[in-house]
């Protein structure tokens, strides 16, 4: 599957969806729909949260699943949580 | 590979870290008891002329318990999720590259070039010179270098992975706080007198 891109490879800025369409009926939707903030962190980033999700929100089995000690998988996480916060804050403004 | 050397505090678990870092603690502190050294500072290695059994291993005790306490208050005002037993790992583990250096002075070779150096360094002694004794310490101080240096990387990178800390602000913090824990760790080992 391809990789979604969400940073503009030309200026560096944010993209936004401007085409959605039916997988069935081919019908097409344009217009100028932001990406919802899960989709604006980048493929670690959300590979990530979707392993915490799935280890139940556990930090610890993450480390262990990962390789990685505590610290550095909490560290992670609240790097996150930060990008989360700006970009919601972002999209609010 | 590389990690385990550079930052082993973002591989292994602290459980693990402080296992492994107090066996070697324990067994380092027994060959700076055999080999005549005393550790009385978070970054000091010195000769003494009668080690008791249990001298290094409080020295070691106390070096990683002032440590770990300021650092760990260090690390609180910095991010208010630091936890103690991470800052504990660190200052176990980052102590151990300065623990191959007691083993230099087997047969207390080293002692015997120091001494020779003081002997000769006065003007009546200077043709006692010894170029063997100087090679030694010459060598034994660019190891002491080389450790210390890796000592201090390792405490800043598990203090780093301990509190998350970004930026410049940290790094100046954490400088202070080793040269106070430096000073008081020393205050504290002389002024118990064990």
């Amino acid at each position: 599957m391809k990789k979604l891109p969400i940073i503009c490879p030309s200026c560096d800025h944010s993209l936004r969806v401007s085409e959605l369409s039916c997988t069935s009926c081919e019908t097409k939707i344009s217009g100028a729909f932001k990406l919802p903030v899960l989709l604006q962190l980048n493929t670690e980033e959300q590979h990530f949260i979707l392993q915490f999700v799935i280890s139940g929100g556990s930090l610890k089995k993450m480390a262990e699943q990962l390789n990685r000690s505590y610290p550095t998988v909490r560290n992670i996480l609240d790097d996150i949580i930060e990008k989360v916060k700006s970009l919601n804050t972002t999209d609010h403004e | 590979m590389n990690n385990i050397f550079k930052n082993p505090f973002e591989i292994y678990s602290e459980n693990k870290l402080i296992i492994f870092g107090s066996l070697i603690t324990t067994l380092f502190s027994y060959v700076a008891f055999l080999l005549y050294f005393r550790m009385d500072g978070l970054m000091d290695i010195h000769f003494a002329d009668q080690v008791l059994i249990h001298q290094p291993l409080l020295d070691n005790f106390i070096n990683i318990l002032t440590c770990s306490i300021l650092l760990y208050a260090l690390g609180l005002y910095l991010n208010k999720k630091t936890r103690f037993i991470d800052i504990l790992a660190t200052s176990i583990i980052a102590r151990v590259p300065l623990y191959p250096l007691l083993l230099l002075n087997i047969n207390n070779i080293l002692k015997d070039a120091s001494k020779s150096m003081i002997e000769s360094s006065t003007p009546e002694n200077i043709e006692h010179f010894s170029p063997e004794a100087l090679t030694i310490t010459l060598i034994f101080a660019l190891l002491a270098l080389a450790a210390l240096v890796w000592y201090m990387i390792l405490l800043y990178k598990g203090f780093k992975t301990a509190t998350n800390s970004k930026g410049n602000k940290p790094i100046a913090l954490f400088i202070i706080m080793v040269l106070i824990i430096e000073i008081t760790s020393k205050f504290l080992i002389h002024s118990l007198n064990y």
